[in-house]
């Protein structure tokens, strides 16, 4: 693949899917530090994936296949191995006021956080499957993301929102 | 709050990072680190073939000058740990787990790589510390014995050559040693991990 079209590519999809990326670095790391150390390595890997990228899988499904193959297999004890950005091109800050779609929702920031926090205390493959359930991907996405069949996803995922209701007990009344 | 709700509020919250993201200084950096870690590894293959061809050289050299054949069998014994070393790494590159593969395939290889790196260690003592090892005190050995059967054998020679078999021994001690506390400390525990990750993807498989 040409250098200058490597480059667009990434340039487009660090455009468009830096916050689908921040969300999933939100879901597997806690730290400021550790948050930023993720998100670079996701970077990273998303930019050596570029020359493997046919054009078979969606996009979407792509970012979400090397953020979460990197958030699960990415190791404390690795990043501090490898020189890293300088932070200041790394600046994402979280906005306290919540925007809602085209209402105002108070307090949902606040349950969020407890999203965030119930969802770290699940087992990684099961918070993988409720991150991508919540950013609203189908089935056969999931399916394709996490490599397991789409009738094993309806089953799991119908258990992991069980779990997940238990533990945002109070804030969920579907179960 | 139902589960549609809060996927709903989920969806909303990208709306909710301001990132203040340069993406051409971004896409410098990334190529300024791809340089750095594709150096670091060149780096390292240099270093670790480097000494196997220098190691090769010597003996080769002081093998055929002074018609020594310890020196030989230790440039040989070199010789094999250098191939095994760049095999290795060719055929473990090929393999390298794949991050934009689906999850369950990426842990797989992941899983196997790690497995591999096990077996490395755990066997550090056959293919990499018994051959260089043995060359050596075979080396020391013939010397020590070339000094016994000379005409004037003298004592601290000998005590300078059984000083060079014990240094040898405790040094190679030390790296397998090391070796298996890297093995336990290290590679053990992501073994656990990515096999924990594995079956609970397994189980989700009907």
């Amino acid at each position: 693949m040409p250098t200058d079209n490597r480059e667009k590519i990434f340039q487009r999809w660090l455009d468009e899917y830096q916050k689908l990326i921040f969300k999933v670095v939100r879901t597997y790391a806690e730290q400021p530090q550790d948050k930023d150390d993720l998100f670079q390595e996701i970077l990273l890997q998303i930019w050596f994936s570029i020359p493997k990228f046919q054009g078979d899988a969606k996009e979407t499904t792509w970012i979400y296949r090397v953020a979460i193959n990197t958030s699960l297999t990415w190791r404390r004890t690795e990043k501090r191995k490898r020189k890293r950005f300088r932070t200041e091109f790394l600046d994402i800050q979280e906005i306290t006021q919540f925007k809602g779609a085209g209402n105002e929702l108070p307090g949902d920031q606040c349950v969020l956080d407890q999203v965030h926090e119930a969802i770290r205390q699940l087992p990684k493959t099961e918070s993988s499957m409720i991150l991508l359930y919540l950013d609203g991907l189908s089935y056969d996405e999931m399916a394709d993301v996490l490599g397991i069949s789409k009738t094993n996803v309806g089953t799991r995922l119908n258990r992991t929102k069980k779990k997940l209701a238990l533990l945002l007990k109070g804030l969920i009344d579907d179960f | 709050m139902t589960f549609d709700e809060l996927q709903k509020a989920w969806q909303s919250q990208q709306e909710n990072y301001k990132s203040k993201i340069d993406s051409n200084l971004i896409l410098k950096e990334v190529k300024r680190n791809q340089r750095h870690f594709e150096s670091a590894i060149l780096r390292r293959d240099i270093g670790e073939i480097g000494c196997a061809v220098l190691l090769i050289a010597v003996s080769l050299y002081f093998g055929i000058k002074d018609r020594l054949w310890p020196m030989w069998l230790l440039a040989i014994l070199c010789f094999w740990v250098g191939v095994f070393m760049v095999v290795d790494r060719i055929v473990q590159k090929r393999r390298q787990p794949c991050v934009s593969d689906s999850l369950f395939n990426c842990v797989k290889s992941s899983l196997a790589q790690i497995n591999h790196q096990i077996w490395l260690l755990k066997n550090v003592l056959w293919w990499y510390l018994a051959p260089l090892g043995a060359g050596l005190i075979i080396w020391f050995g013939y010397c020590g014995i070339s000094v016994m059967i000379s005409e004037n054998p003298t004592g601290g020679y000998l005590l300078f050559i059984l000083a060079c078999i014990v240094g040898t021994i405790l040094l190679y001690w030390g790296i397998y040693w090391l070796n298996q506390w890297a093995k336990r400390k290290e590679l053990d525990p992501r073994k656990y991990e990515l096999e924990e990750l594995m079956n609970s993807l397994k189980n989700t498989q009907v």
